[in-house]
């Protein structure tokens, strides 16, 4: 994971871990330059910082919230992210960020912990190809 | 128009922003539902607000109940990736008009708001329309209070009122003038009133003013000016019949509404009888209406003296 992130951001002109990684849906990710309004700057780059600043927090959240039994909590930011995620395409994400949700709820599949760590690891091949996309786009 | 965005996820509220700017409206953004109500609650509301389910401190479906609660007609949009009977139908009776699920598919929030607009925009005219036929109530009610001052007749009698009577007098005075004829002021004031009432409720009391203000008008004709001045207090201004000698004139009036009286009493069987305190002057067509009303108003209280009250007092025998 942590390898994935590093080839990304070191060479980001590769086009190879776009290719390899299929974290997120460029289909849907690369679906807001519908909404691109002229003269701003570009949408599906905004789109990927805001979410790139805000879903760290969320983990943070999300580990502390594990960490003190916190559920409501837990169950909440699970959601936001959730929603976050499967806006941008980060199809998996979603599908991870449900299952804690889920769990959140009482309607576990496996371990709290198990699910989280799952969640961070897909986390970090999101952000590989959030950033790929971005470079491609603005290329900085 | 004006659209309230409450949503907690930084990449949702941007691209409904953005999409909702796109196509003219103006955004508001809050992060959480606490904010969201604070401006749903605030002057200037949007009517219409995008609320995210699930959100930090107060949520989507707890704002639909508040601004429910607070009687606004806010038009509430849940968005929720939920998207089970149970839930939606909680949102419902929470207070929502739409749900949008997420994450939401463009074609369907343009069409979501459309409803929402029009049904904002109809709510706006039935506002302006409650708003004009308030004006409306409101100016006809001015209308009707200048239409009432400036009556000149009784509403409960349908004779003339003391302004009625006040102004056709003093035109009647100056064509007798003219003539050199001497018309007759009638001052009349009913006996009773007040024990009527009391005994008999105020409704009988204004049917026993009716009821002499008939007879006063069997009694004159149609070209006298009979007025009801106030409370029990009547007053005509009669062309003189018989036009000779005064006091004979004075007389045939006074028999004539007497006879109209007991006629009256006899016939309408009330607990009570109907009867009236005169005083009647001949009009001296250089005196003023007032004058001439406080000389029939003296008259009457002579003769109330001199027939030591009961006398003078219409009831029949």
């Amino acid at each position: 994971m942590k390898n994935n992130l590093t080839e990304t951001v070191v060479w980001p002109g590769a086009s190879a871990p776009a290719a390899e990684n299929d974290s997120v849906d460029l289909a849907v990710l690369r679906g807001f330059e519908e909404d691109q309004c002229e003269g701003e700057p570009d949408f599906v780059v905004e789109l990927i910082d805001l979410y790139l600043q805000d879903a760290p927090a969320k983990l943070r959240e999300l580990r502390i919230a594990l960490a003190c039994g916190d559920l409501e909590t837990l169950g909440r930011e699970a959601h936001s992210l959730k929603g976050g995620s499967a806006s941008l395409g980060a199809r998996r994400m979603a599908v991870v960020s449900e299952e804690l949700e889920l769990a959140a709820a009482g309607d576990a599949t496996r371990d709290g912990l198990a699910i989280l760590n799952d969640l961070e690891g897909e986390y970090g091949r999101v952000v590989a190809a959030l950033e790929a996309e971005r470079w491609q786009r603005v290329g900085a | 128009m004006k659209i309230l965005i409450a949503e907690d996820d930084p990449v949702s509220s941007r691209v409904l922003s953005v999409i909702l700017g796109k196509w003219g409206h103006e955004v508001v953004v809050t992060r959480d539902g606490l904010e969201a109500w604070a401006v749903l609650s605030g002057p200037g509301a949007p009517p219409l607000a995008i609320l995210d389910w699930m959100m930090p401190g107060m949520d989507g479906v707890e704002v639909c109940r508040q601004v429910r609660r607070a009687a606004s007609a806010t038009y509430l949009i849940l968005l929720t990736a939920k998207s089970l009977k149970e839930d939606l139908l909680a949102g419902m009776e929470a207070g929502a008009d739409d749900f949008l699920t997420k994450p939401f598919d463009r074609d369907e929030l343009r069409a979501r708001l459309q409803a929402g607009e029009r049904i904002v925009r109809l709510q706006q005219c039935l506002a302006e329309r409650v708003r004009e036929l308030e004006e409306a109530v409101e100016r006809r009610e001015r209308a009707e209070t200048a239409l009432r001052e400036m009556a000149l007749t009784d509403d409960l009698t349908g004779l003339y009122n003391r302004r009625g009577f006040f102004t056709l007098a003093e035109h009647h005075l100056k064509v007798a003038r003219r003539a050199k004829r001497t018309p007759v002021i009638v001052y009349a004031d009913m006996d009773g009133l007040k024990r009527i009432n009391d005994t008999y409720g105020h409704q009988e009391g204004s049917q026993a003013i009716a009821n002499l203000a008939s007879v006063l008008r069997q009694t004159f004709r149609d070209s006298d000016i009979i007025a009801r001045l106030g409370g029990d207090e009547f007053a005509i201004l009669a062309a003189d019949a018989s036009g000779a000698d005064a006091s004979d004139g004075l007389d045939t009036i006074r028999e004539r509404l007497c006879e109209n009286l007991q006629r009256y009493n006899e016939q309408a069987a009330h607990a009570y009888t109907l009867s009236a305190s005169l005083g009647l002057t001949r009009a001296d067509t250089r005196l003023s209406v007032e004058e001439l009303i406080a000389q029939a108003d003296e008259a009457m209280y002579q003769e109330k003296r001199l027939l030591k009250h009961n006398a003078s007092q219409l009831v029949p025998a």
